[in-house]
């Protein structure tokens, strides 16, 4: 269980950090097209917008992996023993059921509804767009089974 | 009962709950906002607009800065660059107490003028001069206080993508007199934070920075000004149409990897960790963007915004007190959302209610911003307070303290900027613009 | 169903949500009014229609995908958003297809078009009407667009659809991709030396605050079409579908002479205020450099052809 964490965080934040390299590139590129050659690229507005979403998402859901979204943390630090590895169960049951319910099913349909239309300068299918919440929920989904295991054997 | 009373008492109570609980801000963002589309609307539209809403949150193009300036901000942290500013900041603080606050504030000024975006500026100043406060041994809560704090002032100092929003909302706000109306609020916001940071930094002794001979002073200058480059090509390049705001960010990340690279301050496989780093620090910033573009959709749909405007009239007819509604209500406002969506929804909802009361709309277009800039620094959502906690490393909890002097002083200065129109209008009024 | 945008609450009355991204003194969001209250009218109470102005609940792209679930019954769109979903729209983006303003408003009206409406019903709504939007033309920093050779080494910023750019790289100038939100301050930077709009971005988007020409080269004429979503279309009687249309048709022609006098009130605003120098062209050099591109677009998507052969038919 442990190593596969590993492995899933590594292809997560080696592809966060591909993107954001990407990203920058693709600004650059675009100031020099237009500012040097005089003949502005027009992919790369719409190109990075599909990369930051995606690149936001597979960040967030690295950070589920690792806990490190905000939160007020003062309840669940305070209580002890089992209350609280109830607390930390229900919390990761929570964020488990948000990434079922809105990012697969609510993702997935969004995704499916529209697969055949194209944005309007590259092309892309909208709905591959959207696959990063169907995408990203399943990783999240992943992790969190993951994270109530933790939570289960805790011991403080 | 009324159908958005009842869905904001739904909304508000659960948010608040699972947020005590201890469940991260975005998800309770996300599940309140599904728990209040449920008393109205069937589960599969509203898993599917919640989906959509967050995806589309993020995407815009001008967001693109958020992930670029925290990129240079974690690139130029790596000594080098952030060593060769800071002596030079602790030169001008002089012998200011808290000399080092001072120059965090300074910087935040310039550099939020500059990219028009509170967070970036929380980002990459706050992440340069948090770390080396600590070093100093300044109260690590206190500098992110600093930070957090003042890193809104460029949001009022133009350019200012919030104030363009607003005048498009607005329909037919002059952007040139909403600019020029921001300078001295904009000031004001900073001095208020400076004032602040002076009077604690001399209660607790806060190192004043050595005294430097002319020959040390002018050394240390030299030394920086590589670095001061920055400032001089990225606004160099905005305002000589070289690249937009958000491109310039872009710029920022590739000069200061360049400069670092040069200064031996980080090597290559360093990059994998600042790489790593920011798309974590990213990632958990857009999610929470994503949410409260979902929990705003519900808000407008079931009617919050306006049966929050129907109640204020409904409380009295004095513009002062309209005036201090208005603000009490953004204040609460600005708790729970986010600037961008908070401009978009009560725009519309309070403009009409300020002219009708005498408020010229640059003015009220200035409030408006001035108390959402309050609200990104406010817990427990608030962009500009994630991002100020995280790159200092410390907990929302812990900066609330050190965070309520700089509140007390930022509403008195919102107050000031209300009742005294003239702090908005002269220098619009000067210029012929209004 | 559509039980939540057509809902029919206890006393039977159907509630439809329309969602735009226009503030509420623009022309275009008191003709929906005007539609709303003449709905109102016509079923005598039992239909009502609630408006969410200012992009509330979303972008053009956003609203019309959520009309796809049924979550908001009606919204009004650029053609341009439209073009995603059925390829004929693509007709109203190119330049220079209408002759003048009545012979736009004969083809907008024509049965072509109506059929054009129905295209979209499986991707989930379908077009009720139109209304005018102008004609859309260059204004500038420096120097007026009299010629498309002024438009040499000319950075414009352009909406981001592929025929936006074809066009502009027709004519010789150099497209700029870029969000609406950042034009002004893009202008006054010079990151572009113009954009290209209707007379109402001058004043609206304040833009002839930096812009001081404006030339009327009016390559294209590009409609807001009012949709409604297919789910909800779907659940209304024949007879709430016929007070549909006819509230439609009736708000088209109420919007008509109102976007006549906001254009004359900004132009008005832009001489006055800002200083705009509005200058006449000769809009025949235009038309030729950009010929081509008709013939292209009707090669590529038929129904552009049928369209704009339909259209011309009715020069
Ligand atoms: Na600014
Ligand atoms: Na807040």
């Amino acid at each position: 269980m442990n190593k596969f964490k590993k492995i899933m965080n590594n292809l997560l934040s080696y592809l966060t950090a591909f993107l954001l390299i990407v990203m920058t590139a693709l600004v650059l590129w675009q100031v020099f097209t237009r500012y040097i050659l005089n003949n502005p690229s027009v992919f790369t507005e719409e190109l990075v917008r599909i990369i930051l979403i995606w690149s936001s998402f597979l960040g967030a859901s690295y950070a589920f992996g690792t806990r490190q979204h905000m939160a007020l943390v003062f309840f669940k630090e305070k209580s002890k023993g089992l209350k609280k590895k109830a607390i930390y169960v229900f919390i990761d049951v929570m964020i488990l059921g948000f990434a079922i319910l809105v990012l697969i099913k609510g993702g997935y349909q969004l995704a499916s509804g529209v697969m055949g239309i194209k944005t309007p300068i590259l092309g892309i299918s909208r709905g591959l767009i959207y696959m990063i919440a169907p995408f990203s929920g399943i990783i999240i989904t992943i992790y969190q089974l993951m994270n109530i295991k933790e939570d289960i054997e805790m011991v403080d | 009962m009324d159908v958005a009373l009842q869905a904001a008492l739904v909304l508000f109570i659960t948010f608040l709950i699972q947020l005590g609980i201890g469940i991260p801000i975005s998800i309770s963002i996300v599940i309140s906002s599904l728990i209040t589309a449920l008393t109205t609307i069937p589960m599969d539209i509203a898993l599917f607009t919640a989906a959509q809403k967050m995806v589309t949150g993020i995407d815009s193009f001008s967001l693109l800065a958020v992930p670029l300036f925290i990129l240079s901000g974690n690139i130029m942290n790596n000594g080098g660059i952030a060593r060769r500013l800071v002596n030079f900041a602790k030169v001008i603080g002089g012998r200011l107490p808290g000399s080092l606050a001072h120059a965090n504030i300074l910087g935040n000024m310039l550099f939020g003028s500059l990219s028009g975006s509170a967070v970036a500026s929380a980002a990459a100043i706050g992440g340069t001069m948090t770390p080396i406060q600590k070093s100093e041994g300044y109260d690590v809560s206190y500098s992110a206080a600093v930070n957090i704090s003042s890193s809104p002032t460029g949001m009022l100092i133009p350019p200012s993508g919030s104030l363009i929003l607003y005048s498009l909302v607005a329909g037919g706000v002059s952007i040139s007199a909403l600019f020029i109306a921001g300078y001295v609020p904009g000031f004001l916001m900073g001095l208020a934070t400076m004032v602040v940071a002076y009077i604690y930094a001399k209660k607790n002794n806060y190192p004043v920075s050595e005294k430097v001979s002319l020959l040390q002073g002018f050394r240390i200058f030299l030394e920086a000004i590589p670095s001061l480059m920055l400032i001089v090509v990225v606004i160099g390049g905005i305002v000589f149409g070289i690249f937009t705001a958000t491109e310039g960010a872009g710029v920022a990340v590739i000069y200061t990897l360049v400069l670092s690279l040069i200064y031996r301050s980080i090597k290559w496989h360093d990059m994998k960790e600042i790489l790593l780093k920011t798309g974590v620090t990213t990632g958990v910033i857009m999610f929470l963007v994503a949410a409260s573009s979902a929990m705003s959709w519900i808000m407008a749909y079931t009617g919050i915004p306006q049966a929050i405007s129907q109640g204020i009239m409904s409380i009295s007819e004095n513009p002062i007190i309209i005036l201090l509604i208005m603000n009490i209500t953004l204040l609460i406002v600005g708790t729970f959302m986010d600037l961008t969506p908070a401009i978009l929804i009560f725009t519309p909802i309070f403009l009409p209610i300020a002219t009708q009361i005498g408020l010229h709309p640059v003015h009220f277009g200035i409030i408006l911003v001035f108390n959402l800039c309050i609200g990104i620094i406010t817990p427990p959502v608030g962009s500009v307070l994630f991002v100020g906690c995280s790159v200092a490393e410390i907990s929302i909890e812990e900066v609330i303290k050190p965070l309520l002097p700089f509140f007390a002083a930022l509403i008195v200065v919102l107050l000031l900027v209300t009742y005294i129109p003239a702090i908005s209008l002269l220098l619009p009024k000067l210029f012929g613009l209004i | 169903t559509g039980e939540t945008a057509g809902s029919k609450g206890a006393d039977d009355v159907v509630t439809l949500r329309l969602a735009h991204n226009l503030n509420e003194q623009h022309t275009v969001h008191l003709a929906l009014a005007e539609f709303g209250r003449l709905i109102g009218e016509k079923s005598e109470g039992n239909m009502k229609v609630e408006i969410y102005p200012n992009a509330q609940l979303g972008s053009e792209e956003q609203v019309l995908e959520q009309l796809q679930v049924g979550g908001i019954a009606m919204t009004k769109v650029s053609a341009a958003a439209l073009t995603p979903y059925a390829d004929g729209y693509n007709a109203f983006t190119l330049p220079y297809v209408f002759a003048d303003e009545d012979h736009f408003f004969t083809s907008m009206e024509s049965d072509a078009v109506k059929e054009l409406y129905q295209d979209t019903h499986d991707k989930g709504f379908i077009g009720l009407t139109y209304y005018t939007s102008g004609a859309r033309s260059f204004y500038t920093v420096d120097k007026p667009i009299l010629h498309p050779s002024d438009l040499r080494g000319v950075k414009i910023r352009v909406m981001g659809f592929q025929s936006q750019t074809d066009m502009m790289q027709a004519l010789g100038g150099t497209p700029v991709g870029m969000p609406y939100g950042d034009v002004y301050t893009s202008l006054q930077s010079r990151v572009i030396d113009g954009a290209e709009s209707n007379e109402t971005a001058l004043t609206n988007g304040k833009h002839g605050e930096v812009a001081k020409h404006f030339s009327y080269d009016e390559h294209t004429m590009i409609p807001d079409i009012v949709v409604i979503s297919s789910k909800v279309w779907d659940s209304l009687t024949a007879e709430q579908k016929a007070i549909l249309q006819e509230a439609a048709v009736e708000s088209t022609e109420y919007h008509k002479p109102l976007w006549n006098e906001a254009i004359a009130e900004a132009v008005k605003e832009a001489k006055k205020d800002m200083g705009v120098t509005f200058h006449e062209v000769d809009k025949g050099p235009f038309r030729e450099a950009v010929a081509s591109m008709l013939d292209e677009y009707g090669k590529k998507y038929p129904e552009v052809k049928s369209l704009l052969d339909s259209f011309k038919a009715l020069e």
